[in-house]
This record gives structure tokens, sequence and C-alpha cells, in this order.
């Protein structure tokens, strides 16, 4: 920004220097040669302010670029505080964009409107600072329009925004509508609906054409103002002072030509910043847009955190005991106020008064209907939920303990195996200190060694996109791998074959299996034949506990787990 | 290069609009050049004219006087027509060129289109299209207009002086060629590697926020952190190199402006010391050459822009290129009853092996079949066959002992009728997601229809039935859970009539009890026709005439 004031200086000396020049030239009857060393001198603040118009880009960019890791790091502290379920609310892509596109927009608006702002007005206050002296007429002309210049400020800043926002939201509703075709244009093939949806595309289109333009209208009269005031005192400048040469004009007293035409050269540039800071207006526009998203985002209220200072005693058997256990579904309930007030009364149990113990070492499936709080019920375990009631593990409350002690002890699989970009190293260790070897045998007993085979580097290959050279029982296998890989004295599965064809099941189940019986296993699951091997059976049903104890004594005295039963054997996935 | 000229072709079309534009442009540069060039000449002719009294007094002052007062309002109204005209004009194009790239899509197999449906591909494949309209705004309209400034204005200097028109030609055009040159050049490299490490940010954000329960239970948070960190910063490194470059164009085009004007000035004066040149024409000289630089301006910038919209072209290009399926225009016959016939057919997608091998089956017409599998053992497979969104290797798929590749695609889908595994509800009122099956179809008959799939339960939670097919579903509007979706599909299905019938997982989302109710609607209304249904489950197999499983891609009778 200074060195746009720079410039802007520079560029009044360089007027009035080139004006004096052409003065003796025309009127002094100077020769070229008289004047060289004013050329050289011209040339010189024509390179300075070159070097000055690179410096204030760059300075701008770096401005922009710090606000934008600034922001960017606030964000995603922001995401991690809120933890793993309020992101999984939304498609993990579209917090993806807040946190990198949408901070990108911030770029130009800290990098260049925000400076030419200043600009805008201080440029024109120094140009009329020395155009009084001059000319006090030419200074009034200049100043008879300065009132305009911040009432176009503000003019042309809520009109063109308004116009702006307008403009954009026709454009991505326009967009939306394109997209919306083009993902069911398989739907539109089946019903032979396409050349009507083609028309009306082309509809929807001429539609938003004619309405935006409408806008742009109005939109476009602002500026045209602003550019009618520019060229109108340039005339006017231009005439006056040639009348008073003339003697026609008697007043404003003496001028000569040097004065006229270091103001002529003036007159443009009076209104240059202005104009320039109405092409940044777009940028402005997408960093209101873009600020808005950022802020419900960093406005969201975040899960209370119970942090303790216990450490986990390893000595200690890890026997997990819950009592009077209750979760409120408040944390959520302010992402759509609307649904919120009619669906979920902002109270509202997801889990309700639950009682049970788990002993080290044992089996335990969770079942229920979906929404009967299975998910939440782990989440709580692993910490990731505020709770009330008391869960004890190995003897101490849990929230009383130390996060990340609690968490060395647990592994973690859930239903769509999480393949992270990189190598199947990178995959397997995910960041933590672990070596090759470890990695291989946590492979083996995750049934995998067979899909480095594959693999053209062994561990060292890397892994597409969400797993795209690896086929879904494959990732599954890997991200096993990664909760094996660390010793861990409780394993947690959501549901870890619900997404797996019949073979890649086997062998998963069969993994898990082989799991030593000193760790704990607690598996969500919907098959039924899985459950017949486990020790313990937690039903729930609409949040609350509607069924535990072995499988054998459920299948007998259960009417809840019966019907349960009855219900998931249909399917043939349970085969 | 040629990726772009198969979208300047499709230009054409509005060539009447685009010219307009242009010339408005030009005619808003040479205006405001006038403005200055005269105001210069004008001054200082005045200035030498007043110098004594009877020049003072013949001076006409009225013509130029007049000239400068109407260049700036030529200014003023061209500026504003042009702003007008070309956004109109950028509008129509982009209606034209989403029109286009959609009709394009169209005949391009399922197959091959899937690739595209992952992720943000379409997103992109959105974006792309609104680069490409950018194009004229951007840089055929500035690129043009700076040639014909240069020609003009050159021209006119040719009157009082060739050699400075020389001069300030060849400084022009120098500036022409070599900035979009020189700036494509160094803005190529960066351009791309910058996509690239956006493309690696976005990926590695992505994965850090989809791993965020892993993150935090294997307590590696801090070293994924630094990951995108260290990408974060090689994207800025990329970027403010490309800053640095916009830098140089705004400071090339600061000290170029200056210099030129300054050459004009240093050429001019000495031909007014012999007497070629007056003095108020080389002030006229220098202020042209002053203002003439704004029509040079945008240039840098736009060229910078041209490696994004070739790219975006490209990527454009090689999506419309792709294979299509034929359909032939006449129909074969007109009358189906609706026999389904496999005749050993094997198939499989292009990149891994084949998914069904030599698969008979013969369907009666009129029978109602379900086909029972596991998840995953091609079932899924056999729809997209008789919906030709997959070509067999080998064998044929027949109905009425005709291989469907004679039916047109009218015939076809007027012929079958799919409820396929995954709904797609379009971003409208449930009217118009009900009228995609049946065009003409009455409020009443789709009141009919509702009730009986069980949307109006849809109604119950808002406000009543009166306006329930002017819900708005989708994107902004209501999101319909699994079950709803299924419901919507059948509703859809039941408005249009067929000899044939195939539904994949209709009941999938539905509980028990409303999945039977359904499919005993949906049966009573396709008794006559051939009804194939492909399912996981075995509860409502029992009212179908006949039921086959299918495993490693090839099927048993139960």
């Amino acid at each position: 920004m200074l060195l746009g004031l720079l410039s802007g200086i520079f560029l009044i000396v360089q007027a009035s220097i080139l004006a004096s020049m052409i003065h003796q030239l025309v009127m002094e009857n100077a020769t070229r040669e008289m004047l060289n060393h004013d050329f050289l001198l011209i040339l010189l603040l024509v390179i300075i302010r070159g070097v000055c118009a690179w410096g204030r880009e760059f300075c701008g960019f770096r401005a922009g670029a710090s606000v934008r890791v600034e922001v960017r790091k606030l964000l995603l502290d922001k995401l991690r505080r809120l933890g793993p379920l309020v992101i999984g609310e939304k498609p993990a892509g579209s917090w993806s964009a807040i946190a990198v596109e949408q901070v990108e927009e911030l770029q130009e608006f800290v990098a260049k409107y925000l400076p030419q702002m200043v600009l805008a007005v201080s440029i024109p206050a120094i140009m009329l600072v020395v155009a009084f002296p001059e000319s006090w007429v030419v200074g009034i002309i200049f100043l008879g329009t300065a009132p305009l210049i911040p009432t176009f400020m503000i003019l042309v800043g809520i009109k063109a925004a308004q116009a702006n926002r307008k403009n954009f939201q026709a454009l991505s509703r326009l967009g939306g509508f394109f997209l919306d075709r083009l993902q069911g244009l398989e739907t539109l093939k089946l019903f032979h609906r396409t050349r009507f949806a083609e028309e009306q595309l082309s509809g929807a289109s001429e539609d938003f054409r004619v309405k935006t333009m409408e806008v742009l209208r109005l939109a476009f009269l602002s500026s045209t103002v602003l550019e009618f005031f520019a060229s109108v005192s340039i005339a006017l400048v231009a005439v006056f002072l040639g009348m008073s040469f003339l003697g026609h004009l008697t007043f404003g007293g003496e001028v000569t030509l040097y004065t006229g035409l270091f103001l002529l050269l003036l007159a443009p540039e009076y209104y240059q910043p202005l104009r320039e800071l109405g092409t940044y207006y777009h940028a402005k526009a997408k960093a209101v847009g873009a600020t808005e998203e950022i802020l419900a985002v960093l406005s969201r209220e975040e899960p209370e955190v119970h942090r303790g200072g216990l450490i986990i005693p390893s000595e200690t058997p890890l026997t997990i005991e819950v009592r009077a256990l209750s979760v409120f579904a408040s944390v959520k309930t302010e992402v759509e106020p609307e649904a919120s007030a009619c669906q979920k009364n902002s109270n509202q149990y997801l889990l309700d008064q639950l009682s049970f113990t788990i002993k080290p070492g044992s089996r335990v499936g969770i079942v229920g209907s979906s929404g009967a709080g299975k998910t939440t019920l782990i989440n709580t375990l692993m910490g990731f939920w505020n709770y009330q009631g008391d869960i004890l593990v190995a003897g101490q409350s849990l929230a009383a303990t130390d996060l990340d002690s609690w968490r060395k002890e647990i592994a973690w699989l859930g239903q769509h195996p999480l393949i992270i970009h990189g190598t199947v190293y990178d995959n397997i260790a995910f960041g933590r200190a672990v070596t090759p070897d470890q990695c291989l045998k946590a492979l083996e007993k995750a049934q995998g060694l067979d899909i480095l085979e594959r693999l053209p580097a062994g561990l060292d290959s890397s892994l597409q996109e969400q797993g795209g050279n690896l086929s879904v029982g494959q990732a599954q296998r890997i991200a096993l791998a990664r909760a094996l890989v660390m010793p861990v004295r409780l394993l947690v599965l959501d549901e870890p074959t619900a997404s797996l064809d019949s073979a890649s099941e086997t062998l998963v189940l069969d993994a898990l299996s082989a799991i030593p019986r000193d760790c704990t296993v607690i598996t969500i699951t919907h098959r039924i034949n899985q459950l017949t091997v486990m020790d313990q059976i937690l039903m729930l049903d609409k949040g609350r506990l509607v069924a535990d104890g072995s499988p054998s004594s459920l299948v007998e005295g259960n009417p809840q787990f019966q019907q349960f039963v009855s219900m998931y054997s249909g399917s043939l996935d349970n085969e | 290069m040629n990726d772009l000229w198969l979208f300047l072709k499709l230009y054409r079309q509005y060539q009447g609009m685009l010219s307009l534009g242009i010339i408005l442009a030009i005619v808003t540069l040479l205006a405001s050049l006038s403005l200055l060039s005269l105001s210069g000449w004008f001054i200082t002719a005045t200035a030498i004219a007043g110098l004594t009294f009877t020049t003072a007094q013949t001076f006409n002052f009225f013509t130029p006087g007049a000239g400068v007062r109407g260049f700036s309002i030529a200014r003023t109204a061209a500026r504003y027509a042009e702003r007008l005209v070309s956004h109109d004009a950028t509008f129509r194009l982009l209606s034209g060129l989403r029109s286009w790239f959609f009709s394009r899509l169209i005949p391009i197999s399922q197959e091959q289109l899937g690739q595209y449906r992952k992720g943000e591909l379409l997103d992109r494949l959105v974006a792309d299209i609104d680069a490409l309209d950018q194009l004229y705004l951007r840089l055929i309209s500035p690129l043009l207009s700076a040639l014909m400034v240069t020609m003009l204005f050159s021209l006119f200097l040719w009157f009082f002086s060739p050699t400075v028109a020389m001069v300030a030609f060849v400084v022009m055009i120098l500036w022409i060629v070599s900035m979009p040159l020189l700036f494509y050049v160094l803005g190529r490299k960066t351009g791309e590697s910058m996509g690239g490490r956006q493309a690696r940010l976005r990926q590695q954000v992505l994965d850090y926020l989809q791993g965020m329960a892993e993150q935090q239970i294997y307590g590696s948070d801090a070293n994924s952190r630094s990951v995108i960190a260290g990408s974060e910063q090689a994207l800025i490194k990329d970027q403010s190199r490309m800053a640095a470059l916009e830098g140089l164009g705004s400071a090339l085009f600061v000290s170029g402006s200056g210099a030129a004007a300054l050459l004009v000035l240093y050429i001019a004066s000495s031909e007014m010391a012999i007497g070629v040149v007056s003095g108020p024409v080389m002030v006229m000289m220098v202020f042209g050459m002053l203002a003439s630089f704004e029509a040079l301006m945008p240039l840098p910038l736009a060229f910078q822009f041209l490696s994004h919209t070739r790219h975006a072209a490209s990527r454009l290009h090689k999506v419309v290129s792709t294979p299509t399926v034929h359909f032939p225009d006449i129909a074969s016959n007109l009358s189906v009853s609706g026999e389904i016939q496999f005749n050993n057919v094997a198939c499989g997608y292009s990149h891994g092996q084949e998914i069904i091998t030599q698969l008979s089956l013969t369907i009666p017409a009129g029978s109602h079949v379900a086909l029972l599998g596991k998840t995953g053992c091609g079932k899924s497979t056999l729809i997209k066959l008789l919906s030709r969104g997959l070509e067999p290797l080998s064998g044929q798929v027949c109905i009425d002992q005709q291989d469907i590749h004679r039916f047109s695609e009218q015939e076809l889908y007027r012929t079958i009728t799919f409820v396929p595994q995954k709904t797609h509800v379009f971003s409208a009122t449930l009217r118009e997601n009900l009228k995609l099956a049946a065009p003409l179809a009455t409020d009443e008959e789709l009141m009919n229809v509702v009730r009986i799939s069980g949307l109006d339960r849809l109604a119950a939670a808002r406000n009543g039935e009166s306006g329930l097919l002017d819900t708005w579903l989708g994107q902004g509007g209501i999101a319909l859970s699994g079950g709803e979706q299924r419901r919507l599909a059948i509703a859809r299905a039941m408005l249009k009539a067929s000899p044939i019938l195939v539904m994949d997982e209709p009941g999938e989302g539905l509980d028990i009890q409303s999945e039977q109710t359904l499919m005993d609607t949906v049966l009573s209304k396709f008794r006559e026709s051939t009804v194939i249904m492909i399912t996981h489950k075995t509860t409502t197999l029992g009212k179908m005439d006949q039921v086959y499983r299918m495993e490693n891609g090839s099927l048993m009778k139960l």
C-alpha cells in the first residue's frame, strides 16, 4: 500500500517534469539536447514506479498468503476440536472445500481490494493538494467531483455488491441446476427425457440471462457515472485552460502551458484508483461469501471436552463399567434450526440410562436397528462425545482420564476403510513410529500379505485416492493392519464387513478371530452369523439397552432379540 | 491448441453479438485516446495562439472544444454499451456451451460416464465450462481490441509524422507479441504445478478430515498437520511466483507506457526541431501514446489465463470424445409382448475380469422373476445389459427374439421401465420429479400414485396434502430418506406402463411391512408385464413366479 502511495507521488513528479519539458520545448524553443537530463530523470522515475508496482503486488500477495495460512490453521484446529462426529454430518468434501477453496477466495480481497480502498481515497487527496496552487479553477473541478467519490464508493459498493451477489447467486444456481441434471443423466436417459431436459436447461439459462442482464444494467450504470465524471472533468479542464490561454476567460489567474499540461496529465489519474477499485469488487463479493461460510464453521459450538489428567495404569485389567450412561443430541441441533425444531428436541436422548459391564478380553457384539444409538455408544466410549453418568475404565472414571492415554489402549476399524494418499507403509503406520517390519507383521495378522504381491513396490507402493487401485476388501485389510500394528487392549469395530464381498469378509473374520484373548473386542454388526461367537451381546433400541447377555441366553429368553434375529435372517448376506 | 479451436467454432453462432462487443470496446478505447490527445493538442495550440492577441481572437476553438466534449460523452456511452453487450454475449455463450456439452454427453455410455461421476470430477467439468465462456471476455476481446487500436493509432500518426508512427507501431506491436508470449511461457509451468499442488493440498485436507477419528485414536494429528502445512507452503511458493509474475506484468505496464511516451517525445521533439511536426501535434502524440496503452493493459493477465483455459478445453474435449452408444433410428417392431432372452452372454468392465460368464436365461412374457444374490455378485450388471449401459463382450440380449441393438432408443426405453438401485432426486418439485416418467399425467393421476406408493407421508411432516406436489425436493429442498427415495422411484415406474419392468433392490431402506405392501401394489399394477426383480433379501420372493440365484456370474434355478 505504501508502495502504491509512493508510486502515486512519483507519478505526480513525473507528470510535472514531463509538462515542464514540453513547455520548454514548445514555448521556450529549447532543444532536445538541453533536456537530456530531464529525459533520463523521467526514465528513472518510470522504472522506479515499475518497481513500486511490482513490490506492491508482491507485498499484497504476502499479506494475503499469511492471512490464508492463519485462517486455514484456525479452521483446521476448530475442526479437530469439533471432532469426527461433527465432521461426519456432511461429506468430508464440503468441509475441505471450505478449508481449501473458500480460504483461497480471501486472497484477492486482502491482497488487492483492501490496499486499493486506501489508495482510492489518498491518491486523489494528494492530487488535490498539488492541483489547487496551480489553478484553483481546476482544483474546484476536481474537488467538485471529489465529494462524489465517497458517495460513489458507497453507492457502487452497495449497489454493485448487491448486483454482484445476485449475479453470483444466479450463476451458482444455474451451475447447480446443470450439475443436478448431469448427475441425473442416467435417470433421464432411462425415461427417455434427455431432449426435454436439454430444452429445460437452455430455457433456464435464457431465463437467467434475461434476469441477470436487468440487474447488470443497473450495476453498470453506477460505474458508468464514475466514468462520465472522469471524462467530463478532462473535457472541462481542457476547455477551461484553452479558453484561459485565448483570453476568453479571465478568472482563475495566469496559467502557463506547464500548468495546463501538468493538470491534464493528472486528470485521468485522479479517477484511476477508484476505477481500479471497481475491478476488484468481485474479489470482495467472493470474500464476503467465503467469510460467511468460514465463520459458520468457526462459530460452531464445540463439544465440552472432559479431559482429566489420570493415566490408564498398564497393569490393571481393562474392565469397562458403564453406569446410567446418558448422551444428549444437543451438540448436533444447531446445524439446521428448522429441522431441529420439528425433529429433534434440543435435549433428546441418544442414549438413555445405559448400564453394563464389559470384562477384559471378552468379545462383545452391539446390535440394534439403525438409529438405535450403537455408533453413539462406541463414540462415547472412545471419548468423542460428552456424556452423563459414569464410565469406568480399569477402575477409574473416563471423565478424569487423559484422553490420549486412554486412546493409546484403543484401536478402531470403521465400516468404510480409510485409505489416505500415500504408500502402504504410510497407511499402516499412520504417522506413528513403526518399523516396516512391524507393518509387515501387522499386515500378516490382517491376512493382507497377498495385497503386497500385486503392488509394484511392496510397502512403498503408493495407493491412489480413496484406494482407487485396491478393492474394498483389500482396503479394509490394510485398515485392519493399521489397527493391529500397535498392541492395544481394546479393539472397536463398527460393522467391519458391511461393505465387503464374501471372500474378503471371510479373510477379515479370520483375522479378527486370531486376535489374542487379552484384547477386548467390541463389534457393531448386523450379521446374525457373526453373533454366535460373541461372549456378550448388547442390544439397543431407541437409545435404551433392551438386551444384555450371552447369545444363547438371549435367543431363548429375550423377545426383542428373537424378533431381531428373525428380521435379519431374511438377508442372503447373512449366509 | 487444437482443443481450443473446437470451442472457438461454437462461438460462431454468436458472431454478431461478439463482434459488436469488440467493436464497442475499440470505440471506447479510441474515444478515450482521442479525448486525451485532442485535449493535449487543444491546450498547447491555445497556449501558443494566446501569445499574441490577434491569433487568440482568430483561433477557432469551437470545433476542438466540441470534439473534446463529444469524445468524453462517446467514451462514457460506448463503455456502458460495451459492458452490456459483452456480458449479454457471455451469458448467451454460457447457455450455448452448457446445452452443447449436455447434448454431447447424452449418447455417452453409462460405463464411460461412470468414471466422471466420482467425487468432484463433475464439479470440475462444470468449472471448466465456466472457464471457457470467459475466453471471449478475457482473451479474444482484449487481444483484438489491442490490435485494432494499434493499427488505427499508428495510421493516424502517419499523417503527421511517418517516423513517429513507425516507432509507435513497432513499440505497440512488440508489446502485443512479446507480452503474451512471455507471460504464457513464464506462467504455464508455474500454473500447471500450481494446479497440481492445490489438488494435493485439497487431497491432504480431505484425508485429514476423513481420517479425523483415526487421527485422534492413533495420535497422529500433529504429523498430518505438518504434512498439510508443508503442502500449503509449497502451494504458496508457486502462487508467490505467479504473483511476482503478475507484479512484473503491472511493472512492465507502468514502465512501458511511461517509457513509450518518453520515446515518442524524444523523437517528436527532434522532428519538431526540423519543422516536420508542430508543438501541439507533438503534445498530441505524447498524450495519445500514454492513452493507447490502456488498450494493452489486459494482455499479460489474459495470457496467464490462457494455459488454464487450454487445460479446461482439453479435459472437456476428452470427455465428449469418449465412445458413445449407437441406437438405430428406425423402429423395428412396434408391439412387444415382453419375452426376454440372454443368449450366452459374457460381460465385464473395460478394466478387470469378466463379471458374467456364459449366461443364458429365457424369461417368458408376462412372468415375474426374482434374481437373488449376495452384494456384488453381478446382479446389477444384468440390468445394465438391458438398459444398454454396458455392452456384452459376447452373446446377445433379446427382447421378443429381437436383439436389443435393433431397438431405437425411444422404443427400448418405452418397452422397459427401470427402477435403478440409486434414485436420482432432481432438484425440482415433486410434480416435476414424477412427471419425468409421464409428461402428460394430470395432477389427479400423480396424486393417486403418490398415495399408493406411500409418498403422501411426506405430507405428514409438511403442510398437508394440498401443496404436496409443489414440495421442492433435492438440493435446496427436502432431502428424501433412503426409503422415500425408493418410493419415489417406484412411483415413477408406476406412472409409466410398459411391457417390461426391471427393479434393482426395490425394498432397500424400507421395513419389511412397507416393502411387502409396496411390492404388492407394484406387482398388481404390472400384472400383465414381465417383471425382473433383483434383490439380496428373501422377504418378497413368495409372490414371484420363478426365482433364480446368482453366484459367481452364473444362474441357478431355485
